[in-house]
């Protein structure tokens, strides 16, 4: 730390003494500058007020950036730049940037240059400024400045700037040096992006550029088209054999992972591709020690080449040596590979499943949810039961959001496809109950849902399902409202309405009952209460039905869910027999009455004392519920005490009402009811409401209310009149209004409608419109009527699940279903084909409407300056910033033929060598790098094992020198 | 094609930034917020791959710097791992025994390697060598440009 504290104080005295030379005002700008290693120290240095410090820094910098010298200007940017990094805004000195870009100087233009790659975006406003000073950069006889100027286009640009400089960039793959050609090419990628139309003229050069002598250029090349060609792979079919050749001649893994993915995303739309390439894989498979290469091979052959069974076993086998690994990334791509072949090759996968339950178990979350996906993947008939029992064990130990994952995992396993996997329905009912068990788990609603359909669907599980789920019932812990237990209660709500529903099958009455009565179910959400009231009643009522039943000679012995009326009832009749039986049951049928027991009585009194505190709940349909239950209660007392017996048979008959069996419905099964004859859909639903429209238009008010006088009661009128009604409607609606207006005649209809209500008052539903009453005509005999909304809304969604499976137990709705099928949305699995998900595709989406391959049209050319306005923005104010001011004249006659390429390559050929006397040296180092490049490509193969060794050290020296 | 590159310190402290695809400042915040969140909180144990949105996120702890890379979901991780690799193996010969305060002093330096070694998101050098002598070429030719260039009183 002290070294650079000195190192810094230096640097202040040198700049300082220098500073005082010539110019008095520059030196003084300059000796009273902080340098960036400064600015650097002091903001490391306030560690507390580092805020105030920054924004001293800022202040300070505004103002040197104004300075006429061009160092100090360059120093400020800098610092402006470093701040820009931390998060300080720089826009305010873009003008000042594009000033030190112009500069000659290299020194202070590499300062502006980077300024403006970090800190410029589209909405900069002086980006405008720059074409022309780019334009001059990129035709720079400095290799340098050429260099700089596309990397920082590369970065910045615009479709605006592309648009203008695409063919400055373009002529620059025809240049000498491999460096500037290599950088071009991958820059234009960035121009085409922004600028599609580019694309196309320059796409023949382009392509040229994979026969390049210069390794690097090819390299380029091949990073840019096989970009171009992953995003839209169709199109770039007809380079494959350019790619093949190289592939097989390549000799940079660099490149070679580039082609090796390109084809990966070409080798599915043609299959002989898949055969030819078989071999070149396979033998870079064996040989390679590139682990990255390697890789690509496996991903390419198991995405694109899934025929290629030889070369799929070879890939399989890599990765089963990447599964044992112990370095976490290659678990993970191996794994992640593996993913892909789970729908072509599932057998392969699962030969290695044991590798792959071990990774369930992984530190890293990314393995462990890779894993998962695959095993959920791989699940059959057979492994189900096994396989779930893995993910169940596995949530001991997991974190509470994979936890979570495995929950949702296994039921998804499970009711995927309408339950096609799930052979022991009980087995299943077992499993849910455990998850609702799981701590913090946020499926709860899920597994609800799961447990109803279940119930509902499959009969012959109903006793076990009580059996199962009544002691999660009597678990006061799951009742406690506490983070762990967050979505219990919508799995309890289920529970409770299962068990209430086939309360029949409960073996101890009262134990349920009290379980249902406990004084923590008040600390459930009203919903669940409202549930669990229900379930008291039919808990109940199935006690008195069994004592009953027990008792009676010639009743009906046993667990018959539906036993024959003991009251005169009809079924199909159900709401009038609920309520005609409470008021006259007791008469009908006295020679069979059973008096009430002891037992009965307490447990009576025991429901109807505790359903006490349920009746001042605040939630409307608890308490709605719970005030019926105890005053029914309560005229069950009573008729048991004017004659024994008669209380039971008011309970017997609505136990006979409620063990009416609800059927799943199909959502379609509106559509299958045909609609009645003397339903009239084109008639208007009653001249009333007609009235109600037209009269709120103040104006025609009176008319209306006398016609409506004519009107009333009249249902059917000719349909002209109607029609004009009709129209009069829509232009009252169609007018504008004033606030007033609208305001009184909301008031009128508001009034209008009570008064309607009024007259019309048993057409009202509660909670429903006027507007509904006539679709509401004759509900299907067939549905059961739903007891509430919950169940309403419970019916509804249990519809929307269908079953489908013949030697299992069997599931209702099925018949339902059938004409669903074709609507079922089954998960979408990722097909062979590629298929970028990426955002990029984003950025590719215009590229692709540009097929390079097509011929040029006549007049399209490469875009050329012209087509923008030329601006300079230093032209007129030389004065002020003689400084800087740019040799224009130069640069802008090497540009003035832009519609002949070749004659402009050859020009600037020529230009090169006889203006540069870089040239000859610049020869050398080109032969020499090809070398370079070839050989390090060969020792590219080495550096694998090396690599982590080089790692190692580096870490190491990094380490040492610590802050 | 990358889309950007973070180094970060253990202490989440940018110490470079890149961006290859145009970003608001506002969405650069949140995402360096994130990313030195997301990878900060991982277990040195676990895989050097996060996702993040859109992208894929590798990273490599190099002591206490980080150095992550943004690439596209189907790009090759163990490349771009390497790619980090050549990138600080670049930087150590650059500074020799490269340390968390040299990119910290020398963050427009470590700005230009970056540049020789990447352009427009992509890898543009694979030699080592060739970098070094490209980035000293151009140091070089700063210095001379210091002596002689217009506004250079410097020396």
């Amino acid at each position: 730390m002290t070294s650079y504290y000195d190192r810094a104080r230096g640097s202040v005295a040198i700049g300082g003494s220098l500073g005082s030379g010539d110019k008095t005002k520059m030196a003084a700008s300059r000796l009273f500058q902080k340098s960036l290693r400064d600015m650097i120290t002091g903001i490391r240095a306030h560690k507390d007020g580092q805020r105030e410090f920054i924004n001293k820094c800022l202040v300070d910098v505004r103002t040197e950036v104004q300075s006429s010298d061009v160092r100090t200007k360059a120093v400020a940017i800098e610092k402006a730049t470093y701040l820009h990094s931390l998060g300080h805004s720089m826009h305010w000195a873009s003008f000042h940037v594009v000033e030190l870009m112009s500069t000659q100087n290299v020194k202070y233009k590499r300062v502006g240059y980077l300024a403006a790659s970090q800190s410029f975006g589209d909405d900069t406003d002086v980006v405008l400024l720059i074409p022309n000073l780019l334009k001059k950069d990129l035709a720079s006889p400095n290799p340098a400045e050429a260099a700089l100027a596309l990397t920082c286009l590369g970065n910045i640009v615009t479709p605006e700037l592309s648009q203008t400089l695409v063919a400055d960039v373009y002529s620059l793959l025809n240049n000498h040096k491999p460096d500037l050609r290599r950088r071009a090419c991958l820059c234009l990628y960035k121009c085409f992006l922004r600028y599609p139309e580019a694309l196309r003229p320059s796409f023949t050069r382009l392509t040229e550029c994979l026969d390049d002598d210069d390794q690097s250029v090819v390299q380029a090349a091949v990073t840019v088209l096989s970009e171009l060609a992953m995003h839209n792979p169709k199109t770039y079919l007809p380079l494959a054999p350019k790619f093949y050749k190289l592939l097989t001649s390549s000799s940079s893994n660099w490149m070679t992972i580039k082609l090796v993915k390109v084809f990966g995303a070409l080798a599915p739309l043609e299959p002989r591709l898949a055969k030819k390439l078989a071999g070149p894989i396979s033998e870079i498979l064996e040989t390679t020690s590139a682990k990255s290469l390697m890789y690509e091979c496996v991903r390419t052959a198991v995405m694109g080449m899934t025929s290629q069974e030889k070369v799929i076993r070879q890939a399989v086998d890599k990765l089963k040596d990447m599964l044992e690994d112990h370095d976490p990334n290659i678990k993970f791509l191996a794994l992640h590979a593996l993913t892909y072949l789970l729908d072509s090759h599932p057998r392969i996968v699962a030969e290695h499943k044991g590798n792959i339950f071990e990774c369930l178990d992984h530190e890293d979350s990314n393995i462990q949810y890779c894993a998962l996906k695959i095993v959920c993947g791989l699940v059959t008939k057979r492994t189900l039961i096994d396989t779930t029992s893995v993910l169940m064990n596995c949530m001991g130990k997991a974190d509470q959001r994979f936890r979570d994952e495995l929950v949702s995992s296994v039921i998804r396993i499970c009711m995927n496809e309408r339950y096609a996997l799930v052979t022991d329905f009980v087995w299943y009912l077992s499993v849910l109950a455990d998850l609702i068990r799981v701590p913090c788990s946020s499926h709860g609603a899920l597994i609800g849902e799961q447990i109803i359909d279940v119930c509902l669907r499959v009969e012959v599980i109903r006793e076990a399902a009580v059996g199962i789920l009544a002691p999660l019932l009597l678990d006061v812990s799951l009742l406690e409202p506490s983070n762990v237990n967050k979505t219990v209660p919508s799995a309890l709500k289920a529970v409770a309405w299962v068990v209430g529903e086939y309360a029949h099958h409960i073996v101890d009455h009262e134990e349920i009952l009290d379980a249902l009565l406990n004084p923590a179910v008040k600390q459930l959400p009203g919903d669940a209460q409202a549930v669990y009231v229900q379930a008291i009643f039919k808990v109940y009522a199935s006690a008195v039905l069994n004592y009953s039943r027990g008792i009676r000679p010639t009743g009906a012995v046993g667990a018959l869910p539906a036993p024959e009326p003991l009251i005169d009832i009809s079924v199909d009749d159900d709401t009038a027999a609920a309520s005609g039986a409470a008021r006259d049951g007791a008469g009908v049928t006295p020679g069979t009455l059973v008096p009430e027991s002891e037992d009965l009585i307490e447990l009576r009194d025991k429901v109807s004392r505790r359903i006490e505190p349920l009746t001042t709940s605040f939630n409307l349909e608890v308490r709605e519920r719970s005030c019926q239950l105890q005053k029914m209660l309560g005229i069950v007392g009573a008729a048991e005490r004017s004659e024994p017996g008669s209380g039971i048979a008011i309970i017997e008959a609505f136990a006979t009402v409620m063990s009416d069996e609800i059927q799943p419905v199909s959502v379609k099964a509106q559509r299958k009811i045909e609609v009645p004859a003397e339903l009239l859909d084109d008639e208007p639903m009653s001249a009333e409401w007609d009235y109600l429209l037209v009269s709120s238009d103040e104006e025609e008010d009176d008319e209306y209310a006398s016609r409506k006088g004519k009107k009333k009661g009249k249902k059917s009128k000719s349909k002209d009149k109607m029609s004009k009604d009709l129209r009069e409607v829509a232009e009252i609606f169609g007018a504008k209004k004033t606030k007033e207006q609208v305001a009184r005649e909301e008031r009128e209809s508001r009034e209008m409608l009570a008064k309607h209500k009024e007259k019309m008052g048993q057409y009202y539903l509660e909670g429903e419109t006027g507007a509904d009453k006539e679709k509401k005509k004759g509900p299907p005999k067939s549905l059961p009527g739903p007891e509430s909304a919950a169940m309403l809304a419970l019916e509804a969604r249990l519809a929307s699940h269908a079953v489908g499976q013949t030697e299992r137990p069997a599931i209702k709705g099925e018949s339902d279903s059938e004409s669903e099928e074709e609507e079922q949305v089954i998960a979408v699995k990722k097909g062979k084909s590629y298929d970028p998900k990426n955002a990029s595709s984003r950025l590719h989406g215009e590229l692709e409407a540009y097929n390079p391959l097509k011929p040029l049209e006549r007049n399209e050319h490469l875009p050329t300056v012209e087509a923008y306005p030329r601006f300079d923005p230093y032209s007129q104010d030389e004065a002020a910033f003689n400084a800087f001011a740019p040799s224009g004249g130069d640069a802008r006659s090497h540009h003035k033929d832009k519609k002949d390429k070749k004659k402009r390559d050859k020009k600037k050929k020529d230009k090169g060598a006889g203006g540069e006397d870089g040239e000859s040296k610049e020869k050398k180092p080109k032969k020499e790098k090809g070398a370079g490049e070839k050989k390090s490509g060969g020792t590219k193969k080495k550096s694998g094992e090396k690599k982590t060794v080089d790692v190692d050290a580096l870490a190491q020296s990094l380490m040492d020198a610590k802050v | 094609m990358m889309r950007y590159a973070l180094l970060f310190s253990k202490q989440a402290k940018i110490r470079l930034s890149k961006y290859y695809v145009p970003t608001k400042p506002k969405d650069r915040t949140r995402i360096e917020r994130d990313i030195t969140a997301a990878v900060l909180a991982r277990d040195p144990k676990a895989c050097n791959v996060v996702e993040y949105g859109e992208v894929k996120l590798v990273y490599r702890r190099y002591a206490s710097l980080y150095f992550c890379l943004a690439v596209e979901r189907d790009a090759n991780e163990l490349a771009t791992l390497e790619m980090i690799q050549h990138y600080v193996e670049i930087l150590d010969k650059y500074f020799g025994n490269v340390c968390e305060l040299d990119l910290v002093f020398n963050f427009h330096k470590a700005h230009y390697v970056l540049d020789e070694v990447f352009v427009a998101g992509h890898l543009q050098e694979t030699s080592k060598k060739l970098v070094a002598r490209l980035v000293s070429e151009q140091d070089a030719l700063v210095e001379r440009a210091k002596m002689g260039g217009p506004a250079g009183e410097d020396a």
